[in-house]
């Protein structure tokens, strides 16, 4: 399934976001020079790498047949449940990049580390506020007062 | 070069060097010892602390968490079994039947010496070389150049580890995505979707992050809410020391040999890029157990294995940065992550580096001699409480982690756009641990994919268009044919053996 991906994702890079990001200059004469050159040239790569794969996994799936590697695993339930938790928890990470925008960066990170602290298990109810307040302050400090960097405030904030 | 010497010097005796060194040392030692963290994540997450810091202070406290992670990786891999580090994997072959037999602390004092002691000696080889090979590198043009990173793009097959193909589609993706932005020559955007904050292209700094820190974060809380994290805290009741614990000067004696051989061999290896200091250490391993007067004792709790080991990992330090340094061609993932830290401090690694900032470098090579004996002196006091760092819960240490990351990601353009590189970069990075496909072939394509470009346009603009440019300079030649030959010994190497994947 990978390799067909790769493939797929690779003719759609190569037929239709290329020449539909990249606009190459009517002055450029030489294909070598040209700012879509290197991109198609890695897309192709890509390509061929997806192929390869699928050649691969063909010779490896006969090798099993006539019994000389050893079988995939199956996946198993944990497999689904892990699979969910972990795009879970991106999902809150992309919440977390979205609400630094409208409330700052403190206030999201506070509640980041505490609402994952809680969620995978941590027991210790103190602890866990204290570090989930501390640590982002620490950080916005050091960052704020002694590298000068302007932190976002929040724009429900301003 | 006295006076450049003497400059180094003045750059380097000065407290903020001398504090960050300490700093990156005890750093490096904790986060060494901590399974689940590796080097390159941390030195990704500590890059942003580095911004407003001086170069010599930067690379030194970077070089120090280096340089003691992998020190640090040995104390996981004897106290509990489980490397800290990659590189610490031959260590626990030996290392860890000496802990059990309860013998932790001689093991861990053996391991200290034999890092120390190689890495120094590895350090001054550095030195010595990395001067000559700068000197010779100025006389490389374009097309020499070209013809060099095509060599060092098949840095990408050695470094897939088990599968070659999927090393090659991480390095496809890396060279793509590293398209994104502005074309230098004509001034066009590619790939940005109308995005301003693309015009620049995907910086370095959130991708390493999200790509080294965010997906591990995902599978240790993952593991952890499914119960399949095994319990890897190391007990510091056998840190204890006793009269029949401690080290002799016989056995220390017994094992030098081993430790010096240890740093030529794993100088030789560090200096090739792409290998790293795995390879390194199980080669110096079964080297001194050939020329051992008790080969029998391996396997079952030696000294001289685990000094072997050691030395070997560590005297990989400072050659592997000599392809960085000279080249600007980084030989792993971790070092790649430092070519990053040395573009932040506006030091472009390369020939003319030498000749540009030669005061800087000089002021790097002697912290990193000073890091060996921090390194000997923390390493000594500090591994108790080291150790106890490795109690801390997964689902406490990762979560904060997360928070380090979104902040360093923002702090290095002041952009909130970083963090959201930084969560797809780390999305991207999951599915590429959850389909094996390993990432450092990534991180390198994507920071040679610019040089090899550039490379191409300027090499084809001189010789207007020929191609044949390429197979007329000698040396450009005499790399394409290396290339080849990699090629052909890359792909029957790993048919027949299965290589630690580097991730």
């Amino acid at each position: 399934m990978l390799s067909s991906f790769l493939v797929l994702l690779s003719g759609i890079i190569y037929w239709v976001i290329i020449p539909w990001q990249i606009s190459v200059p009517p002055q450029v004469r030489s294909p070598y020079l040209s700012p879509a050159f290197a991109p198609k040239v890695f897309v192709i790569f890509l390509a061929l790498t997806g192929i390869m794969l699928k050649i691969a996994t063909l010779i490896r799936w006969a090798g099993q047949r006539s019994g000389k590697t050893e079988p995939e695993l199956q996946p198993g339930a944990d497999a689904e449940k892990g699979r969910a938790l972990v795009f879970g928890t991106w999902v809150v990470c992309c919440i977390y990049a979205f609400a630094v925008k409208w409330f700052g960066i403190i206030p999201p990170s506070i509640l980041m580390i505490g609402g994952l602290m809680l969620y995978f298990g941590h027991k210790n109810r103190l602890r866990v506020v204290l570090l989930a307040v501390v640590v982002p302050t620490v950080v916005y400090l050091f960052f704020a007062r002694l590298a000068n960097v302007p932190f976002p405030q929040g724009l429900l904030f301003k | 070069m006295i006076e450049h010497l003497l400059a180094g010097l003045m750059l380097f005796f000065q407290w903020k060097v001398l504090f960050s060194i300490f700093g990156g040392v005890i750093a490096g030692i904790i986060i060494g010892a901590l399974p689940g963290m590796t080097l390159a994540m941390a030195i990704s997450l500590a890059l942003p602390f580095t911004f407003y810091m001086e170069p010599v202070v930067a690379i030194s406290f970077l070089l120090g968490i280096y340089k003691a992670g992998v020190y640090g990786g040995s104390m996981a891999a004897i106290l509990i079994g489980t490397p800290g580090t990659p590189a610490a994997a031959a260590t626990i072959i030996d290392g860890y039947p000496l802990s059990q037999k309860g013998q932790g602390k001689k093991a861990l004092d053996i391991a200290l010496y034999a890092s120390v002691i190689s890495d120094f000696i590895s350090d001054i080889i550095t030195v010595v070389a990395a001067i000559q090979i700068a000197h010779i590198a100025l006389k490389i043009g374009p097309v020499e150049f070209f013809a060099i990173i095509i060599f060092s793009l098949t840095i990408i097959a050695s470094v897939s580890g088990k599968n070659l193909i999927k090393g090659l589609i991480a390095g496809g993706m890396g060279l793509l995505l590293a398209t994104v932005g502005m074309d230098t020559m004509y001034g066009i955007m590619r790939f940005t979707f109308g995005k301003m904050e693309l015009s620049a292209g995907l910086s370095i700094i959130p991708v390493l992050i999200g790509l080294f820190a965010v997906p591990e974060m995902l599978i240790q809380l993952r593991d952890k809410k499914l119960g399949l994290s095994k319990k890897t805290f190391i007990d510091t009741r056998s840190l204890a020391s006793s009269g029949q614990d401690s080290l002799t000067l016989k056995e220390f004696r017994g094992a030098l040999r081993t430790i010096i051989r240890g740093s030529l061999i794993g100088s030789a290896i560090g200096i090739i890029p792409g290998v790293g200091a795995a390879p390194a250490a199980f080669i110096n391993y079964s080297q001194s157990k050939k020329k051992s007067k008790k080969p029998e004792e391996y396997g079952h709790g030696s000294l001289e294995g685990v000094a072997a080991a050691e030395s070997g990992n560590n005297g990989v330090c400072g050659p592997t940065l000599i392809p960085l340094l000279t080249l600007g061609i980084p030989g792993d993932k971790t070092t790649a992550v430092l070519l990053g830290a040395f573009m932040i401090q506006g030091l472009t690694p390369g020939p003319l580096l030498f000749q540009k900032h030669i005061n800087i470098i000089y002021g790097i090579f002697i912290a990193m001699l000073v890091i060996n004996i921090v390194v000997l002196g923390v390493g000594k006091v500090t591994l108790k409480w080291a150790a106890m760092t490795s109690r801390i819960p997964k689902e406490v240490l990762f979560p904060i982690v997360f928070i380090l990351c979104a902040y360093g990601s923002y702090a290095v353009h002041n952009s909130l756009f970083d963090i959201w590189v930084m969560v797809f970069v780390g999305g991207l990075g999951y599915m590429m641990r959850l389909h094996d496909i390993p990432q450092a072939p990534f991180v390198i394509a994507f920071i040679l994919s610019p040089l090899f470009e550039n490379g191409l346009r300027r090499s084809l603009i001189m010789s207007r268009g020929d191609l044949t440019v390429f197979f007329t300079h000698p040396i450009s030649l005499a790399f394409l044919i290396l290339t080849v030959l990699a090629i052909v010994f890359l792909v029957c190497t790993k048919k027949k053996a299965p290589v630690e994947t580097l991730r």
